[in-house]
C-alpha cells in the first residue's frame, strides 16, 4: 500500500551543518496492518511517518502510495490524495480552537470537494458516536479534556474514509488510563473497519497492540521486519 | 464549510490580532475618506459660490481682491469703495450685458444695537441685480421691500426674537438662501434703499453710525453678452476704467485655491506616510500571526489543504478584516464629517460643502478598495512564506 | 472583543460627560438676559448638564464590562449602554436641544459630539450583545 524505498531525510541546520534524520530506510506497509514504530526521541520515527504521508520531501529515495510516486505529483494532486487516502493523528493538540467539535471533524471534507451537508453531518455524528463523544458536537476544544480532544482528532482523521491512519505519538500527552482507552479505540477501529494503522510511539509496552513492530535508532531500522 | 466561513471563524477566534488589523484598515479608510471629502467639499463650495455670485466678472477697487474674496468666501466683513460712476463706464463697454453695483457693509462688533455681531452685509441695486432678484422672484414671487432682508443659510433671528436688529434698525428676514458652504451663508442681503435707510437712522439709533460714503460703491457684478470674449471685456474694463481690477469668475478665489493646493500636497504626504506605516504594521502583525499559527496551518496541510488553499485562506482573513475595519472607518469618518462640517469650515478657514449621495458612494467604494488593497499587500509576503513551508517542519516544536 | 468595547465605553463616557460642558454657549460667554436683567443659561447648557449623567452611567457600564465574565451580565450591560447612547443623541436633539443658530459653538461642536458618541455607544453595545450571544457555555 505505502512503500518507502531507500528513503533518506537530512535536515540542514546551518551552513555546512546537517542532521540525517532518516538514513536509507526501506519500509513496506501492507493493507490491513497495524504497525507500531518504536524508538527513542530523535530516532527518526516521526520523520519516517511524515515521509510516508508526503508531509516532507525526502532528500533521496521514493515514497510510493498505491504504486504512485508521491513526489511526481503536483501539490494539488498530492494534497487531494492525502485528504482521500490518509488520516493523521498528531502528538500535539491539533484541533482548531476557533471551530466546534463538529466543525473540526468535518474540516477534511473541504479539501476533497466536500459531500452534501446531510451526508457530512451523518458521517460526523456516526464517527463521534464511535469515539464516544456524540453529545459534544457543539463544544469547543477548550471545553474538552486531553483524552476527549484526541478522540475528536481520531474522528476527524476518519472523516474521509481513509485507507491508512498515521498516528504520531497519539498518547504521549495523556495519562496512563486515558492512554489505554485510546489504544483500545485504535484496536477497535483496526478490527471493525479493517483500516491500516501506522503508529509511532516511544512506549514499548504498546507494541502488543500492533500486528507488527519496527524499532528505529539513529535514523535506521534496528529491529523488526521492515 | 468553505474557505470564507473558515476565515471568519479564525478571525473571531483571535480578537486582539484581528482588532489591530481592522483598526489599521479603519484608520486608513477613515483618513482617506475624510481628506477626500474635505478637499472635494472645498472645491464644490468654491464652484457654488461662483455660481451664486452669478457674475462673469466682478470688478473691485484696485488692490482689494484678497479682501473681497475673503468676504465672499469666508464671510469676513470688508469695506472697500470706488466711485459710483464706474458702473456707467463699465455698462457702456462692448460685450457687457448688465453691470450691477453692490455695497459691502458690516454690522457692529459686540454692540447691543446689532443682534448679529460682525456680520457681512451686501446691499444690491434691485433695478440691475441679476443674482438675488431672480431667486427672490422664483421663491417669493416678489422682490424685497424697504426693511426686508434675505439671509444666507446661517442667518437666524436671535433666540426669542422675530426680527434682526442692525444698527438699532429692525429688519425682517424674508427667506434664507441655499447653503454654499462659504461666507455667503453668513451674509445679509438687502436693497440699496434699505441700506440707506439703516444708515440714515443709525445716527440716532445705533452706538455707531453705518457710514456709506456718498456716490460710492464696493463692487460691480458684470454679466457679459453670450458669445463675448471674457478676456477681451476684462481687458477693456482695465483700459477704460482706472483704479479697478476685474476678476473673471474662473480666476475667482485664487488665493484660496492656492491654499487648498498647498493643503492637498501636505495631506498627500501625510497620507503616504500613514499608508506606508500601516502596511508595515499590518505586515508585522500578519507575520507574527502566521508564525504563531504555523502548527495549525501545518495540520491543515496534513489534512489535505493545498499551498494555494493556505495562501487564499490567509488573504481571505486579511480581506475580511480589511472590509470590516474599512466599513467601520468609513462609517465613522462620514458621520463625523457630516456632523462637524460647520466646525471644520470655521476652524480650517476653508469653504466646505458635502458632495451629492452619488459622489459620496463613489468615494466610499474607493476607500473600501484602498483598505482591501493595502491589507492584502501587507499580508502577501507572510502568506506566501507560510504557505510554502514544509508541513512537517511547521508542525515541529 | 467585549473587553475592548468596555474600554470604548469608558472613552465615550469621558467624551459625553466632559466635552459638552466646555462647548456649550455658557462656556463661550453667551447667555440669555431676561427683561429683569437676570442672566440665564441657554438650553445647550442644560443639555451639557444632562450629558454628565449619561457619561457617569456609561462609564460604570464600561467598568463593569471590563470586570464581568458572564454572558448574561454582558447582555444586560449592553442594553444599558445602548440606552445611554440613545439618551446622548436624544438630549441635544429632541429632549432638551441646543441653540438654533448654526454659528453657535454648541451647534458646531457640542451637538455633533454627543450624536457621534451616542451612535458609537449604541454600536459598541450591539457588538457586545452579539459577542455574548455567540459564545454560549456548553453544559455537559
Amino acid at each position: 500500500m505505502i512503500t518507502l524505498d531507500s528513503i533518506t531525510k537530512t535536515y540542514q541546520i546551518a551552513k555546512g551543518n546537517s542532521v540525517p534524520a532518516v538514513r536509507g530506510v526501506d519500509l513496506e506497509i501492507d493493507r490491513g496492518e497495524f504497525i507500531i514504530i518504536v524508538g527513542r526521541s530523535g530516532s527518526g520515527k516521526t520523520t519516517l511517518l511524515n515521509l510516508a504521508a508526503g508531509l516532507t520531501r525526502p532528500t533521496s529515495g521514493k515514497v510510493m502510495l498505491e504504486g504512485t510516486n508521491l513526489w511526481d505529483l503536483s501539490d494539488q494532486q498530492q494534497s487531494f490524495l492525502r485528504s482521500q487516502r490518509i488520516g493523521f493523528v498528531f502528538q500535539f493538540p491539533s484541533l482548531l480552537p476557533t471551530l466546534t467539535v463538529y466543525d473540526n471533524v468535518i474540516l477534511p471534507t473541504i479539501f476533497c470537494g466536500g459531500t452534501s451537508n446531510g451526508a457530512e453531518h451523518a458521517r460526523a455524528a456516526e464517527l463521534l458516536d464511535k469515539v464516544g463523544l456524540a453529545d459534544k458536537l457543539q463544544a469547543y476544544p477548550r471545553q474538552l479534556s486531553a483524552g476527549q480532544q484526541q478522540r475528536v482528532v481520531i474522528a476527524r482523521a476518519l472523516m474521509n474514509k481513509p485507507q491508512v491512519l498515521l498516528a504520531d505519538e497519539p498518547t504521549s500527552n495523556l495519562d496512563e488510563q486515558t492512554e489505554l482507552e485510546i489504544m483500545e479505540l485504535f484496536r477497535d477501529l483496526h478490527t471493525s473497519l479493517g483500516i491500516t494503522i501506522v503508529m509511532v510511539t516511544h512506549t514499548r509496552t504498546l507494541v502488543s497492540y500492533g500486528t507488527r513492530y519496527i524499532e528505529m535508532a539513529n535514523g535506521l531500522v534496528v529491529n523488526g521486519k521492515a | 464549510m468553505n474557505l470564507f466561513q473558515l476565515a471568519l471563524k479564525n478571525i473571531s477566534g483571535n480578537t486582539f490580532r484581528s482588532f489591530v488589523v481592522a483598526l489599521c484598515a479603519l484608520l486608513l479608510a477613515a483618513f482617506a475618506l475624510f481628506t477626500t471629502l474635505l478637499l472635494r467639499g472645498a472645491e464644490n463650495s468654491l464652484r457654488l459660490a461662483i455660481d451664486r455670485l452669478g457674475a462673469d466678472i466682478v470688478v473691485v477697487p484696485e488692490g482689494t481682491e484678497a479682501k473681497v474674496e475673503g468676504a465672499l468666501l469666508m464671510g469676513v466683513p470688508t469695506k472697500v469703495w470706488m466711485p459710483q460712476d464706474v458702473v456707467k463706464k463699465i455698462a457702456t463697454i462692448p460685450g457687457v450685458e448688465v453691470a450691477s453695483p453692490q455695497l459691502y457693509l458690516a454690522t457692529l462688533t459686540g454692540a447691543s444695537c446689532c443682534s448679529v455681531s460682525n456680520m457681512f452685509m451686501i446691499a444690491y441695486d434691485p433695478q440691475t441685480d441679476f443674482t438675488i432678484t431672480p431667486w427672490l422672484m422664483q421663491k417669493m414671487g416678489k422682490g424685497l421691500r424697504l426693511g426686508e432682508v434675505v439671509g444666507g443659510s446661517y442667518i437666524f433671528p436671535s433666540e426669542g426674537y422675530q426680527n434682526i436688529k442692525v444698527y438699532g434698525y429692525l429688519v425682517t428676514l424674508k427667506a434664507n438662501l441655499e447653503p454654499t458652504g462659504t461666507g455667503l451663508d453668513q451674509t445679509l442681503f438687502m436693497t440699496f434703499s434699505t441700506a440707506q435707510d439703516v444708515s440714515s437712522k443709525s445716527t440716532t439709533q445705533a452706538l455707531a453710525p453705518l457710514e456709506i460714503p456718498s456716490n460710492s460703491i464696493s463692487s460691480v457684478m458684470v454679466k457679459v453678452l453670450p458669445g463675448s470674449d471674457l478676456h477681451a471685456v476684462s481687458a477693456q474694463i482695465m483700459q477704460t476704467v482706472p483704479g479697478v481690477t476685474p476678476i473673471e469668475s474662473a480666476n475667482m478665489f485664487q488665493s484660496y485655491r492656492k491654499q487648498m493646493t498647498g493643503l492637498l500636497k501636505t495631506i498627500l504626504v501625510v497620507m503616504g506616510i500613514a499608508w506606508g506605516l500601516s502596511i508595515v504594521l499590518i505586515g508585522l502583525v500578519f507575520s507574527m500571526a502566521a508564525n504563531e499559527r504555523r502548527k495549525e496551518l501545518g495540520v491543515l496541510r496534513a489534512l489535505g489543504a493545498t499551498r494555494r488553499f493556505i495562501f487564499q485562506s490567509l488573504l481571505a482573513e486579511a480581506s475580511l478584516m480589511a472590509i470590516i475595519g474599512a466599513a467601520a472607518g468609513i462609517f465613522i469618518a462620514g458621520l463625523a464629517i457630516f456632523l462637524f462640517r460647520n466646525f471644520i469650515m470655521v476652524s480650517l478657514g476653508i469653504p466646505f460643502l458635502l458632495p451629492s449621495a452619488g459622489v459620496f458612494t463613489l468615494w466610499v467604494g474607493a476607500g473600501l478598495l484602498l483598505a482591501l488593497f493595502s491589507v492584502n499587500l501587507a499580508a502577501l509576503l507572510p502568506a506566501i512564506k507560510i504557505s510554502r513551508q514544509d508541513p512537517a517542519v511547521a508542525m515541529r516544536e | 472583543m467585549k473587553k475592548i468595547m468596555g474600554g470604548v465605553f469608558i472613552v465615550l463616557a469621558l467624551v459625553i460627560g466632559i466635552v459638552p460642558s466646555f462647548t456649550d454657549c455658557l462656556s463661550q460667554g453667551l447667555a440669555l438676559t431676561t427683561t429683569t436683567g437676570l442672566t440665564v443659561p441657554m438650553k445647550c447648557h442644560w443639555t451639557a448638564v444632562a450629558s454628565i449623567g449619561v457619561g457617569i452611567i456609561l462609564g460604570l457600564v464600561g467598568i463593569f464590562t471590563l470586570l464581568s465574565k458572564r454572558n448574561e451580565t454582558f447582555r444586560t450591560l449592553s442594553g444599558i449602554g445602548g440606552v445611554s447612547g440613545a439618551l446622548a443623541i436624544a438630549f441635544p436633539t429632541v429632549l432638551i436641544g441646543v441653540c438654533a443658530n448654526p454659528a453657535h459653538y454648541c451647534n458646531m461642536v457640542e451637538k455633533p459630539t454627543l450624536i457621534l458618541s451616542g451612535i458609537l455607544a449604541i454600536t459598541a453595545s450591539a457588538v457586545i450583545f452579539g459577542a455574548s450571544r455567540k459564545n454560549m457555555e456548553v453544559v455537559g
